[in-house]
């Protein structure tokens, strides 16, 4: 008695297997069971029944398909047809793959192409999903906006909120159901292992409940947590902070930690994921001050809105609010408007879309190129084997069966591709995950998803179909015997080799259309990096030393500490200069304020300038290498209290007292929100320390006050990452619970600046570098193979007395013309298309004439490169042997 | 077609039928494959060239009624034919030939 195999798999064994042969071949894996049963025991026996059962019934399949196993004769099988046909289809599989390895060159050069292509669509596909289509992980993400404060008279289309405007708008509107504010700040962390800088977001009690977020343990804040005299020490953590700094323990709601010296109790933890939930590391109830400020644009807002309304009809309702306000504050408020924006915006801004989708599109453009490179190749093939199709013709193959068997390669072609591909697409994606390399946000949520993977199939298929397509009607509409006597005499098939040609020419210009647009962009990019900056940035390093709130008693300790500490550092040998500043370059973000001459009446209200400002120690503008045009820099003497003495850029100088000296004049600061007049010391020469790709703006620089966190700058005669050590030593001599952060090189803070610009053009020139390859692969194609038919031809003209170098120029004249014909395309089609790419460049027209030529050029002459070998070739036919063969 | 070489698998399948006493069903083929060569033998691959040698008139096959607390419909024995045999022993001597003096080079101690 034996133990029957187990159910499962031996019921599916029973679907599997094909019904002629499923009795037996069922009876004898269960005997070849039941003897390892008695061998090797139950449950070895079991693993390899299970193991086994697949492969056995699919070598069953196959063995009858191909014919090794006949079918038992007066065996009923009701699926006849079925199996004929399969056996035929697995005959043109097994075909297809023979004709594959047989022809490695053609196998590999078209796999790689339909690989490249597909992969490349896959992963930008992929990205794409995941940061423009797919919704936010928040409630009803579609009523989520973001709002924010204009000043259309300064060009502010966008800014942040004051915190009084804010309270109003959340006490004054009637379309939101709920509004919140957030302000970003950097506090110490203490009372853990070590003293660290922390990310705290100050968010009013609504925030949570406006994203429809609800923590996973604990409680969010509660309606009037953000009232004056709520109690303020309370904390929620955001959930990668959880993770990391507690091991995800849920025992931590209850615990108090120390934030700048005084205790919080963490009340609640936040899920994972959502742009603003990480978006700092603890989240603090703001409070709402009786004296909240209007001159202090410092708060993201967001709301929800109230049922019944959308983005246009609540514009107006805050716009209602915007025209009070102005009404009753004109001093601050003249010129104040409020704008909105879908939450379908928050992940990625305007110039990342269009990025992305220019990336898109390029792939796109990829993909035709590969498809059409495919299309050459089998119709290569299939010229060449036109005589085969015809002798199956006459032997009575139906035009179908042509048409099937043609079109089984492709598919094959097209699903080895797509194979290949999506492995390339997975590793395109998680290169993109670990590096990161453009800023692109909710980058952790990409992956090769089901939709994806459908999508692949999708372009595989329809790849192979348009492809296998062309080639596998050819045959049909000829007669058999004109296709064996054109074979025969080798002159080739006039039409098909001018409608490859045509698809060279097409390839030729979509990929000088990339190449157009990787140029300018490669072109945009050294633009930035090579723009005058204004201050240098060799050997140089930033740092930030952040001081608690409890710094400012007693007064003057913070301001004592720093400057202690600037000496110290200055005096080290290795320090060539060092200075602080209130807020490093390059941070894309600042400050701002409104200034006029002192000299003159003030324009009317909504025509005041506006410079950002920073405060800065003396030695500041050695530091950073910015040059002092006028004046001089500051000395420990302008010390920050009246009577106040600032140092201009020079494009305020310029501003207001053109040609003439601005030194000793005196300069309003905070026009319209307190006016306060400053002496100018100095003009120092401009710089673009906001975003390089901006124009230099005007900067007011003030002398350093006591109670900022400031950024450090330390010029080194050694490589500044070294002096590191020497820096932290130091800092722990004068105060072992203080943390330094955000610590980097000058030089990366430009590459980190420029990184998602870098990142677009890095795609795209690796995107139209593939193209370009592919458009030569063609290109060499096409001119190789008809060489290859016309040797005869060939052969008769140097045997008639051509000379060789008129060879060579006849075939070089008909492999470029497709090129040429390309390229014309290729410029018109440029020309039409690369206006969308206009936001994404700097200091380039989009119809730039000097990348156009210098592309096209390139392209002419790698197409010729590519023409002259197979011309060469021809140039040497051994006349003899050429005729010959005729 | 019967006059081909016979390949290596089924070789070893003849054998192995030959050592199971001349007739024998396909489970215990597997397993003595299994245990005198060492490898894995996939059932499938056994399946598939007993049919085969069959077909090439190597084995003949008759189906006997299932014994008693055996499953399924009976099972199909396949016997050793005298073809069989005189093709082996025709490989057995081309083998030896070729081996002749080559043994003191392959077979170190």
């Amino acid at each position: 008695m034996s133990l029957p195999p187990p159910r499962v798999p031996a019921w599916l064994l029973g679907r599997l297997l094909p019904r002629s042969v499923r009795e037996e071949a069922l009876d004898e894996i269960a005997d070849v069971h039941a003897l390892r049963v008695g061998r090797d025991g139950r449950r070895p026996a079991d693993r390899w029944y299970r193991r086994e059962a697949v492969p056995y019934a699919l070598r069953l399949r196959y063995a009858l398909a191909t014919g090794r196993l006949a079918t038992p004769s007066g065996v009923d099988d009701g699926s006849r047809n079925g199996r004929e046909s399969m056996r035929t289809l697995m005959g043109d599989v097994r075909y297809g793959l023979r004709a594959l390895v047989r022809n490695p060159g053609y196998a590999m050069v078209a796999l790689v192409t339909l690989a490249l292509g597909i992969g490349a669509n896959t992963a930008i596909f992929s990205v794409v999903r995941t940061v423009l289509l797919r919704p936010l992980p928040f409630e009803e993400p579609d009523r989520l906006v973001a709002v924010w404060e204009t000043r259309l008279d300064r060009g502010w289309t966008s800014a942040s909120f004051t915190h009084a405007n804010f309270w109003d708008v959340r006490d004054r509107n009637r379309s939101l159901e709920a509004v919140a504010a957030l302000g970003w700040e950097r506090r110490n962390l203490t009372g853990l292992d070590q003293p660290e800088r922390v990310g705290v977001a100050a968010v009013s009690a609504d925030f949570f409940r406006v994203l429809g977020v609800s923590p996973v343990a604990g409680r969010a804040f509660a309606r009037g947590e953000d009232e004056a005299d709520a109690d303020t020490r309370i904390a929620i953590l955001a959930h990668a902070f959880w993770s990391t700094r507690f091991g995800a323990d849920r025992e931590v709601v209850g615990r108090q930690l120390v934030l700048d010296g005084i205790a919080h109790t963490v009340i609640g933890v936040l899920p994972a994921g959502g742009s603003w939930l990480q978006s700092a590391d603890l989240f603090v109830p703001m409070i709402r001050r009786p004296d909240a400020n209007r001159g202090s644009f410092e708060l993201a807002v967001i709301g929800r809105l109230a049922g019944g309304f959308t983005i246009e009809t609540a514009r107006a309702d805050l716009e209602r609010v915007a025209n009070d306000l102005a009404a009753e504050y004109p001093e601050t408020n003249a010129g104040m408007g409020i704008a909105m924006e879908s939450s379908a915006r928050w992940v990625a801004g305007d110039s990342l879309r269009r990025a992305l989708w220019i990336l898109m599109g390029s792939v796109g453009l990829l993909l035709l190129i590969a498809c059409v490179n495919l299309a050459n190749l089998l119709l290569a093939r299939a010229t060449g084997r036109a005589r085969e199709a015809a002798v199956r013709a006459a032997l009575g193959a139906s035009r179908g069966r042509l048409v099937v068997l043609v079109m089984t390669e492709s598919l094959l072609l097209g699903f080895l591709g797509a194979g290949v591909g999506l492995a390339l697409a997975a590793s395109i994606v998680s290169l993109l995950r670990r590096f990161n390399p453009g800023g692109i946000p909710r980058l952790d949520e990409v992956a090769i998803d089901g939709t994806v993977l459908g999508f692949t199939i999708l372009v595989a298929v329809i790849t192979s179909a348009l492809t296998g397509l062309i080639p596998a009607l050819r045959p049909s509409n000829r007669s058999v015997v004109a296709e064996l006597r054109e074979s025969e005499r080798s002159v080739g098939s006039r039409r098909l080799n001018r409608f490859r040609s045509v698809l060279v020419g097409g390839e030729v210009a979509l990929s000088l259309m990339l190449l157009i647009g990787a140029g300018l962009l490669i072109r945009s990019f050294t633009r930035v990096l090579n723009i005058e900056r204004g201050f240098d940035t060799g050997n140089r390093l930033v740092f930030e030393v952040s001081l608690p709130a409890s710094y400012g008693e007693p007064p003057g300790r913070a301001a004592q500490l720093l400057d202690e500490y600037l000496a110290r550092i200055q005096s080290h040998a290795q320090v060539v200069s060092a200075a602080a500043v209130s807020m490093r370059p390059l941070r894309g973000v600042g400050t701002g304020m409104g200034f006029a001459a002192g000299d003159r009446p003030p324009p009317a209200g909504d025509a005041v300038p506006w410079a950002s400002w920073r405060i800065v120690t003396p030695g500041y503008f050695r530091t950073m290498g910015i040059p002092l045009i006028a004046g001089r820099d500051f000395s420990p003497a302008d010390a920050p209290r009246p009577p106040w003495r600032v140092v201009i850029s020079q494009r305020i100088a310029e501003h207001l007292w053109p040609g003439e000296d601005a030194v000793g004049r005196t300069l309003i600061l905070w026009q319209g929100q307190g006016a306060i007049p400053a002496e100018i010391i100095g003009v120092a020469a401009d710089t673009r320390d906001w975003d390089l790709a901006g124009g230099p703006s005007f900067a007011v620089y003030l002398s350093m006050g006591n109670g900022f966190s400031p950024d450090f700058v330390v010029q080194a005669s050694v490589p500044p990452m070294s002096l590191l050590p020497m820096l932290r030593s130091t800092l722990a001599e004068l105060d072992p619970q203080l943390p330094i952060s955000g610590i980097m090189t000058m030089d990366d803070l430009v590459g980190a600046s420029v990184a998602s610009r870098q990142f677009t053009m890095l795609l795209l020139a690796a995107l139209a570098g593939v193209a370009l390859l592919l458009a030569l692969a063609g290109v060499y194609g096409v001119l190789s193979y008809s060489v290859t038919r016309r040797r005869a031809e060939i052969g008769m003209r140097l045997a008639v007395g051509a000379s060789p170098e008129r060879v060579l120029g006849l075939v070089l004249v008909q492999g470029m013309r497709p090129v040429v014909f390309g390229v014309l395309a290729g410029l018109a089609g440029a020309f039409a298309l690369m206006r969308l790419m206009s936001n994404l460049l700097f200091e380039v027209q989009a119809v730039d004439p000097v990348t156009y030529a210098a592309v096209a050029v390139l392209l002419l002459g790698a197409a010729a490169f590519s023409c002259w070998v197979p011309a060469r070739n021809a140039m040497r036919l051994d006349v003899v042997a050429a005729l010959r063969e005729e | 077609m019967a006059r081909a070489a016979l390949g290596e698998f089924e070789h070893h399948v003849l054998l192995a039928v030959l050592r199971l006493g001349g007739r024998s069903y396909s489970a215990p083929v597997v397993m003595e494959l299994e245990s005198t060569t060492g490898r894995a033998v996939s059932p499938a691959a056994v399946f598939v060239a007993l049919r085969r040698l069959e077909q090439r008139g190597y084995l003949r096959s008759s189906k006997r009624a299932p014994k008693p607390g055996e499953g399924g419909r009976g099972r199909r024995e396949f016997a050793v034919t005298p073809a069989a045999v005189v093709k082996l022993r025709e490989s057995r001597r081309a083998f030896e030939r070729l081996w002749r003096g080559l043994d003191p080079l392959t077979e170190r101690p």
